[in-house]
């Protein structure tokens, strides 16, 4: 069952930059966009053992620092190779300045 | 062009040959495609195969590109086992070492390399190029054996860095007078050296083996200099030829490696070539070069897959390749064949660090250790046509992507 998590304070989430935090054990990092949040898994599904958020914010885009795939902040899909498959992508929420993960 | 009629058949099922097939698939080819590969495995990716499949972090069925299954749900048929004896380019065929005839509308391929043998070596010594040459060089790394490596290159020394890992003592034995010499410059080579040395492989330089014999069950080695000695398991990693065999056969123009285009096309319009196989002229590196790269093998397939559906991309992406060694990453660029400075950014031995090579002024060739981050400035920065100062680059102060101009991210 999916529930609310609280992992940030709002104003730690800045644009161009990836926030890493770990929700129901999940690896998560949120990204703001245009203002905007946005949550996805932070693990690059190509080997699994790399975290996104150590990366680069490229617009919208996140991309690996290991072997630069590339995934779509607001959906989490994969836009360039090696990696062949989405990471997940949360709902996320704001309240009393802080930050919401549905995991 | 229009895409091709018929069949686009793959010869080989490695990494360049799979990237190929899910191209052509994803970028709208509605055609057969037919993989044919002489290993009973998907295509797959080798980095791991020197180091996790070694250790036993990586299983095999992560190095894959896709589940087996994949390819039968897209329409891609897996031709494994089967060794592609001879092509005849008039009536369009490829013909099977079994009898069965495959014919093809386009014709990729992807042959790939085989690992270099060393001349006179007996047999038993073992080499490193797929998965089942890792699984059976995994199962003599048993703590307490030793292991001989011929050639510190990027593969010997990797595969030195598990084998201590797994507790086994090891001697890595190199022609040159640092390791790596055919990738990276002497500075970095050096100190690669002295890691390996902290770690405990014993690594003799400038030296190579003069003779080898079976001794019981183990091997003796004769070296150059004189010194002799005996060793469990002896690896050569001396480097890869390029498949060409049936290329040539056939009569495509070939010099250690297929020649093609910037397209990916050889001399003849319906017949591609992709990967380790190939020899293709550099518009960056403005000469003739093959690459043996994880990189390569998917960007070169993927460019190739699109130009065989007519989209006319020249490929010209900067050389890249990685290692990692110990608790090491070291990720090059560049592929330079000279340069005439080095500047260092940081210091290897106490921290993350990055080398460029200087050409004139200009940055024609770079590594990063344990600072994969940076490596796509110092890839945009290859490919800058104008000087870039060295104070800069040595000052870690001073952002790598300040320097590129206004198109940096």
């Amino acid at each position: 069952m999916a529930e609310w998590h609280r992992v940030a304070s709002e104003d730690e989430i800045k644009e161009g930059e990836a926030f890493p935090v770990t929700a129901a054990g999940a690896a998560i990092a949120v990204y703001r966009l245009e203002g905007a949040l946005y949550a996805i898994g932070n693990i690059c599904p190509h080997q699994g053992d790399v975290l996104l958020s150590d990366g680069f914010v490229d617009g919208d885009k996140i991309e690996c620092p290991m072997h630069q795939s590339c995934f779509e902040i607001r959906t989490g899909k994969v836009l360039g190779p090696p990696a062949q498959q989405d990471v997940p992508a949360y709902p996320v929420k704001v309240e009393d300045g802080a930050v919401f993960v549905r995991v | 062009m229009n895409p091709p009629p018929g069949p686009i058949v793959i010869v080989g099922a490695g990494q360049a040959s799979g990237w190929c097939a899910m191209t052509l698939r994803r970028e709208g080819f509605a055609g057969d495609i037919v993989v044919i590969g002489d290993e009973s495995h998907p295509p797959y990716e080798r980095p791991p195969l020197s180091k996790g499949l070694l250790t036993g972090k990586t299983p095999v069925e992560k190095t894959y590109l896709r589940p087996a299954d994949w390819y039968a749900a897209n329409g891609i048929t897996l031709l494994l086992g089967a060794r592609a004896e001879s092509i005849d380019r008039s009536l369009h065929i490829v013909r099977l070492s079994d009898g069965r005839v495959v014919p093809y509308g386009a014709l990729v391929l992807a042959t790939g390399a085989r690992a270099r043998d060393l001349r006179g070596a007996p047999s038993g010594v073992m080499h490193l190029r797929t998965i089942g040459d890792a699984l059976a060089l995994r199962s003599r790394l048993t703590a307490g054996q030793s292991l001989a490596v011929i050639g510190a290159g990027l593969i010997g020394l990797e595969v030195a860095a598990a084998a201590r890992e797994l507790g086994i003592s090891v001697v890595a034995i190199e022609a040159g007078s640092y390791p790596m010499g055919r990738v990276v410059p002497r500075e970095l080579g050096e100190h690669f050296l002295d890691v390996h040395r902290s770690r405990g492989v014993y690594v003799l330089t400038g030296t190579s083996v003069k003779s080898m014999a079976r001794s019981g069950e183990r091997m003796a080695l004769v070296l150059s200099d004189g010194r002799s000695f005996m060793a469990d398991t002896v690896l050569v990693s001396i480097g890869s030829v390029p498949n060409v065999a049936i290329a040539e056969a056939c009569g495509l123009p070939c010099d250690d490696g297929i020649l093609v285009d910037e397209f990916g096309r050889t001399a003849d319009a319906w017949v591609w070539a992709v990967g380790d196989c190939v020899r293709l002229h550099h518009p960056l590196l403005g000469r003739r070069i093959r690459l043996e790269t994880w990189h390569h093998a998917q960007e070169h397939a993927i460019a190739v897959a699109k130009n065989i559906l007519g989209r006319g991309t020249p490929y010209a992406a900067v050389p890249w390749s990685w290692t990692d060694q110990y608790d090491i990453n070291l990720q090059i660029a560049g592929a330079p064949d000279r340069w005439d400075e080095i500047v260092w950014r940081g210091d290897p031995r106490s921290g993350p660090a990055l080398l460029f090579q200087l050409h004139e002024g200009r940055v024609v060739g770079g590594a990063a250790l344990n600072a994969p981050r940076v490596m796509r400035f110092i890839r945009q920065m290859i490919g800058l046509k104008s000087a870039i100062s060295r104070l800069a680059l040595a000052d870690r102060s001073v952002p790598l992507r300040t320097m590129l101009g206004d198109k940096s991210a």
